[in-house]
């Protein structure tokens, strides 16, 4: 390729927002954030920060209250429509019904700005259509309706339809938004997948923090409060952005694990001895029900896991108190010890 | 894919072919019987009297009725079409903007303005241009308020809300010149207001074509960014449509074919909301391409069978189209909602 850019986006000094009463309200400024080609980001923050209202602004969907954005080093407002359209593509939050529709007409879709007048369809769009479908594993389903899919496959069926417009920058508001785990994980999958495979720059807005920590190449983060970070996930973490955006008197951010988890008053009353997994699925439990099982310190009650009898062991003053098949059945005797 | 390119060849041709049917039998009933012979022998030099008479009701009367039935159903199926996709609402219709309670505003005005003192422009104008001036200028003064309000407001649904709003506004002035006009021309108004395929002489016939045929030819070059607009205009802007120079050009298209049909035959009810959808059923797509075409053979079929009905030879005089257009449409759609339990846009 000629294309020599280093970055497929670049913000300089970038207010976004809205207008109340033709009075603009800036909810972002001074934004400086660039997208190399080939890497995913992720957008994450708390709502109303402006996730949505960058992307709307990046489409071109609202106006920019100051600074420029640069698609390709061209400032995005002078760009002709259907100019835009072969260099941006969009896949949006809110959900399309149309009737009639076959999820390889939707795909079609996003050759629109490459058809002729009367939208036919030739051999190179056929080509890309087909191309997309594939990639995204929708063969079984390229004659169904649209109407008729589950919310993930729809969700996939809208970007494959972002990629048959074959853009080099794909923006996607919360993509993962009302699925499962398992959809949420594979459609962030793919589109990692499409990134470096197509090359392509993909910004995607989301609230699942620990799968856009795992998934992202770089994440734009929008605190609560003014200043938006960009890094890679590993570098926000340990410089402790994360934790600082997310955490607050409920929760905790655990720079070990990337879990969130909820700030409790525990009790320190017994300790539990080893590192299997059994043991580290009872310290959850325990955890749960306000008792710290790593005190630090000796511990009149003790609980471990015995892996050749397979029971749980539950031990008062250095003597076996008890066995259990199950931690639930643990968990009701040390909470009558108490 | 090859399944359903062979049901559009079915289809289309099958449309056709009933298209041509509903012509001969629009062309061989009505209320007054003539005998096949007549049609056989047509272009026959040497005729009877009795032929003459026969003939001049074919000429002047039923070829005038269909032709003008072929291109309001056709007209008012387009508008339809139009802002269904337009609103993405499936009750949208042709008169969803106002535009023909502009026209029976207009026509209300010189019917019955006489009651109102001065104005009695439209008793000597009754029959003719007078009505169909009146409701010209009625239309196009709603399409001219809509126009406005779609310049200042962005977001649809306010515009449709605007729409019926100023219809609302439009009927009540009606409603209240029909409280102080005279009986008869209360009548003859509600009689314009029943719709008819008999106002179109031949004699205007070539000015009535004139005038919708380029709307026709205009509303098929919005084909494809129509197609777009179907998935919402933040969809079809990313790729690459003028949401707003669309939208302009959907509402002057569709206003300008209801004007003029409402002008010339009255408010026809139905046709514009049903065709579209029966369109959709048949041809199990939602792609213009197909749907275009398909408005135009179906909103002809649809106002042609309306005709028949109007005037089968049992009936005692020819009943207004209103009367049928909604009786026999609704308990079609109905049937076919329920039997495919889905609608949409």
């Amino acid at each position: 390729m000629t294309n020599q850019t280093k970055y497929i986006l670049e913000t300089k000094n970038l207010s976004i927002g809205y207008s109340h009463h033709s009075k603009p309200i800036a909810i972002q400024s001074g934004l400086n954030l660039q997208l190399k080609r080939g890497e995913l980001c992720c957008l994450i923050g708390p709502n109303g920060v402006g996730k949505s209202t960058l992307l709307r602004s990046i489409s071109t969907q609202i106006q920019v209250q100051q600074g420029q954005i640069f698609l390709n080093d061209k400032v995005i407002h002078k760009y002709e429509n259907q100019d835009l359209a072969k260099n941006l593509s969009l896949v949006l939050t809110e959900s399309v019904q149309v009737p009639n529709l076959k999820v390889k007409e939707l795909v079609a879709m996003g050759r629109f700005p490459y058809t002729n007048f009367w939208g036919k369809i030739n051999k190179e769009n056929q080509l890309k259509i087909d191309e997309a479908i594939q990639l995204l594993g929708l063969q079984n389903l390229a004659e169904q309706n649209f109407n008729e899919l589950s919310d993930g496959e729809k969700q996939k069926a809208l970007i494959a339809k972002a990629i048959a417009q074959d853009t080099p920058l794909i923006l996607l508001d919360e993509p993962t938004a009302f699925l499962d785990f398992p959809s949420k994980m594979s459609i962030l999958a793919e589109l990692r997948k499409i990134a470096h495979l197509n090359n392509v720059g993909i910004i995607l807005s989301t609230h699942d923090l620990e799968l856009a920590l795992k998934m992202a190449d770089l994440i734009w983060l929008f605190p609560q409060k003014n200043e938006v970070k960009s890094g890679i996930p590993e570098d926000l973490v340990l410089k402790g952005a994360i934790g600082k955006a997310f955490s607050n008197e409920l929760l905790s951010f655990d720079l070990k694990t990337a879990h969130f988890t909820q700030r409790i008053q525990t009790r320190d009353i017994l300790n539990i001895e080893g590192v299997s997994i059994e043991c580290e699925w009872l310290r959850r439990a325990l955890l749960r029900k306000g008792i710290n099982g790593n005190t630090n310190q000796p511990m009149p009650l003790k609980a471990f896991y015995d892996s050749a009898l397979k029971k749980f062991i539950f031990q008062k003053e250095s003597k076996i108190f008890g066995t259990y098949d199950s931690i639930s059945e643990l968990l009701t005797e040390i909470e009558n010890t108490n | 894919m090859s399944n359903q390119r062979n049901s559009l060849r079915l289809i289309f041709p099958g449309l056709s072919i009933l298209l041509f049917v509903l012509i001969f039998l629009n062309l061989v009933i009505g209320s007054v019987s003539i005998p096949m012979d007549v049609f056989l022998h047509f272009f026959d030099s040497d005729i009877s009297s009795n032929y003459l008479v026969w003939h001049h009701i074919v000429i002047e009367s039923r070829i005038p009725q269909i032709v003008t039935a072929i291109f309001s159903g056709a007209a008012l199926g387009l508008a339809g079409l139009q802002m269904q996709t337009l609103f993405r609402n499936p009750l949208a219709g042709p008169s969803i903007l106002g535009i023909s309670s502009g026209a029976s505003l207009g026509v209300a005005i010189v019917t019955l303005g006489s009651g109102i003192g001065g104005i009695y422009l439209g008793r000597n104008l009754m029959d003719g241009i007078g009505i169909h001036l009146a409701a010209f200028l009625g239309a196009f003064l709603v399409l001219f308020i809509v126009l406005i309000a779609a310049k200042k407001v962005r977001n649809n649904a306010s515009l449709l809300i605007i729409g019926i709003m100023v219809g609302y506004a439009a009927s009540s002035i009606i409603g209240l010149l029909n409280f102080i006009g005279q009986k008869g021309e209360v009548h003859a108004f509600v009689i314009w207001g029943l719709g008819s395929f008999s106002n179109v002489q031949n004699n205007q016939m070539v000015l009535f074509a004139s005038l919708i045929l380029p709307a026709f030819v205009l509303s098929v070059l919005l084909m494809k960014p129509m197609n777009a607009l179907l998935l919402g205009d933040a969809y079809a802007q990313n790729l690459g449509v003028n949401i707003k120079k669309t939208r302009w050009q959907l509402i002057i298209l569709s206003g300008y074919l209801t004007a003029i049909i409402t002008a010339y035959a009255g408010p026809i009810a139905f046709i514009g909301l049903a065709t579209p959808h029966l369109a959709r059923m048949i041809f199990k797509s939602s792609n213009h391409i197909h749907l275009i075409p398909a408005v135009l053979l179906l909103g002809t079929s649809f106002a042609l069978v309306c005709n028949l009905l109007a005037k089968l030879p049992f009936l005692q005089e020819t009943l207004p189209i209103n009367v049928i257009t909604s009786l026999f449409g609704a308990p079609l759609v109905i049937y076919l909602i329920v039997k495919r339990k889905e609608i949409g846009f």
